[in-house]
């Protein structure tokens, strides 16, 4: 019997209570969790009625899109709210948008986030997110928050997804717009951007066969805490054929205004900076952008062997008389041209890969121009055979005959030979010689 | 009439003469947490007093079915449940005091008034004095949350209840709304409380040894007496 009041008692006892207590909880719980959730989910509609004004409540719905958390559709058919989040300065961002039946946006809201405080945060308020109203998906004239770029950049981003999961959900097209990066808003027609080491620039891309994509940064404006990055692109002749502003922390509509078209225009088509007008008001970030596109003019001299305007030798210029392509056995491009002489493209195996000479073989048989690409040799060895330098010294010269060598870069100088014998051979061919 | 003469002295005992709060200083830390402002204190100040309640009632229901080995976890899990029940209907019915008074509200729980009670009270007496103890006590420690949620808020934000008091070009006080502002609101409410009773509060007896933290070492607990 004690043994039963010592042991056994206290263990039932507890055990019991723990029973009646335990209904009790279920009980409670199973009567109060549909109101719980309810409520939650009018809480949760609320702040999705918050970016898309219009709408009354919503239905959760699927979609595949990358970076995209959840959608969720108006019941009435106000349109679609959808949250997507990407990784922001101090980790990952969400951003939750309202887009109206019509394609553009009703409001945009920013979410959880760890961006800086008083700076990436400021993407969170109305002085940025008011921008994306009415806006559509290309997201034309959003600006970023001056100091916040890549909290900016994230948002956009999020903004940008949000608009894919729309386009796949309402079954419309959406141009994600803005997703041209600068490279191809310079060259809108190359599809092929190679990356190529550049000393000196912060990148530089080879733009398929119309020319070299240089980014180089300068100091703009004092106050900004970054340089300004600018994308220059050049065109085999040594011409500017465009030019745009990349990430900076110039002051948002003034410094930034270099960026856009009425400024970046006046560079197309030059081969110097001269003459060119800077920003008014934005004199600091004018002259940093001025900087950069020198600085990517004098890198791009290495690249393209044609120099700077400033010491172009006639004898260099190509014919200016237009011709007529034909197809020769043994080049990769071939032009014949009224006056009976050739501009043929050939390529020699080089140090590193091919060397690509294009040679134009006057009607006498002699060399009247010459380029070369040597982007693949060594820098500043084997790339040298593409400089005035030598290219020069073969102006002039007929079939078998060949100038001395770049000194080191023995190779190099075999394959431009190669590739003008090439030529040479090809050029007789078609002669019928 | 002795019989509701005792039980009304029950219920108020509860309130001046051995407040939770300012006499016995049990439940300070949910006190200063949620004597912002005078609604939240009103809103704990309920929700406490439904579990002490309920917890008491039971108690003093049980406490011949309680072995003595057991009766702490007993009475934890009693009180436990009523708070959790407390949340769940707190979350569904009034959730902008549920949001507000946030974890605070399961750590009622351990709210020592409640097992105080328990202890002190409960466990030797009737369900009906239990009862009254119960309220008396909630009443008690709502009042003295209200108190400190004056002179909290009104310093410290300038508004009583949400409404402004103080002429908005006064720079309100706002160490009055943290830890700092909060503890000398306390001391000074129950200077206050000790100079009405005049000091003769609480008598060392009648907390009995049960309800001293220090029992388990203490060579009188055994005599029954201090």
């Amino acid at each position: 019997m004690k043994f039963v009041k010592e042991f056994v008692a206290p263990a039932a006892i507890l055990t019991g209570i723990c029973i009646v207590i335990s209904a009790a909880l279920v009980l409670t719980y199973n009567t109060t969790e549909p109101i719980i959730e309810a409520a939650k989910a009018a809480e949760a509609d609320a702040a999705r009625i918050e970016v898309l004004a219009d709408a009354d409540k919503f239905d959760k719905v699927e979609t595949t899109v990358e970076g995209v958390v959840d959608a969720y559709k108006a019941a009435n058919g106000a349109g679609y709210v959808i949250t997507a989040e990407a990784k922001g300065y101090g980790g990952p961002m969400q951003v939750m948008v309202g887009i109206k039946s019509d394609g553009t946006i009703d409001s945009v809201k920013l979410m959880s986030n760890s961006e800086t405080a008083g700076l990436g945060t400021k993407t969170g308020e109305p002085a940025y997110t008011d921008q994306y109203k009415g806006k559509d998906s290309s997201l034309n004239g959003v600006e970023a928050v001056s100091g916040a770029t890549i909290s900016s950049t994230a948002f956009k981003t999020n903004v940008q997804n949000a608009f894919k999961a729309y386009g796949e959900l309402a079954g419309v097209e959406v141009s994600t717009g803005d997703t041209t990066t600068p490279e191809q808003a310079i060259f809108p027609n190359v599809e092929n951007f190679e990356e190529i080491t550049l000393e000196g620039a912060v990148k530089a891309m080879k733009a398929g066969d119309e020319g070299y994509l240089i980014v180089t940064e300068a100091q703009g404006y004092m106050g900004a805490t970054t340089k300004m990055q600018v994308y220059t692109g050049i065109g085999l002749d040594g011409k500017i054929v465009g030019v745009a502003l990349g990430e900076n922390t110039e002051t948002a509509g003034l410094g930034t205004q270099t960026g856009e078209a009425a400024y970046t225009d006046q560079y197309k088509g030059k081969d110097s900076t001269d003459g060119i007008t800077a920003v008014s008001g934005a004199t600091q970030s004018s002259d940093g952008f001025k900087k950069a596109v020198d600085q990517a003019l004098q890198l791009a001299a290495n690249l393209t062997a044609s120099a700077p305007a400033e010491d172009s030798s006639a004898a260099s210029e190509a014919p200016a008389v237009s011709g007529t392509e034909v197809e020769l056995a043994g080049t990769e491009k071939a032009v014949s041209y009224e006056d009976g002489s050739m501009a043929i493209t050939t390529t020699g195996a080089g140090y590193m890969g091919d060397v690509t000479v294009t040679v134009t073989i006057g009607a006498d048989g002699k060399i009247t121009a010459i380029t070369v690409d040597a982007g693949n040799e060594t820098r500043g060895v084997g790339t040298k055979t593409s400089e005035a330098a030598y290219t020069d010294t073969w102006i002039g010269l007929g079939a078998g005959e060949t100038p001395d060598a770049v000194s080191g870069a023995t190779v190099s100088s075999n394959a431009v030979n190669e590739a003008v014998q090439k030529a040479f051979t090809a050029f007789n061919a078609s002669k019928g010689a | 009439m002795s019989n509701k003469n005792n039980k009304l002295k029950i219920l108020l005992n509860g309130i001046i003469k051995e407040n939770p709060v300012l006499v016995l200083v049990l439940g300070t830390c949910p006190t200063l947490a949620t004597s912002t402002s005078v609604l939240n204190g009103v809103g704990m100040g309920i929700a406490a007093t439904f579990v002490l309640v309920c917890s008491n009632i039971v108690i003093s229901a049980l406490k011949k079915a309680i072995p003595d080995k057991v009766r702490i976890p007993c009475y934890i899990v009693l009180i436990a449940g009523f708070v959790t029940v407390v949340q769940l209907l707190m979350e569904a019915f009034t959730k902008s005091l549920y949001d507000t008074l946030g974890i605070f509200i399961p750590l009622i729980v351990v709210n020592c008034i409640i097992l105080g009670r328990a202890e002190m009270f409960a466990n030797k007496n009737s369900v009906v004095d239990s009862a009254l103890d119960g309220i008396g006590m909630g009443i008690g420690f709502t009042l003295a949350l209200a108190a400190m949620g004056t002179i909290r808020e009104i310093f410290g934000a300038g508004t009583w209840c949400g409404i402004q008091i103080l002429p908005s070009a006064i720079d309100p006080i706002s160490i009055m709304t943290m830890a700092p502002g909060g503890f000398f609101a306390f001391g000074c409410i129950i200077a206050l409380v000790n100079k009405l009773t005049k000091g003769k509060a609480i008598k060392k007896k009648s907390m009995a040894c049960a309800g001293c933290p220090s029992a388990a070492a203490c060579q009188s607990a055994e005599k029954e007496g201090c």
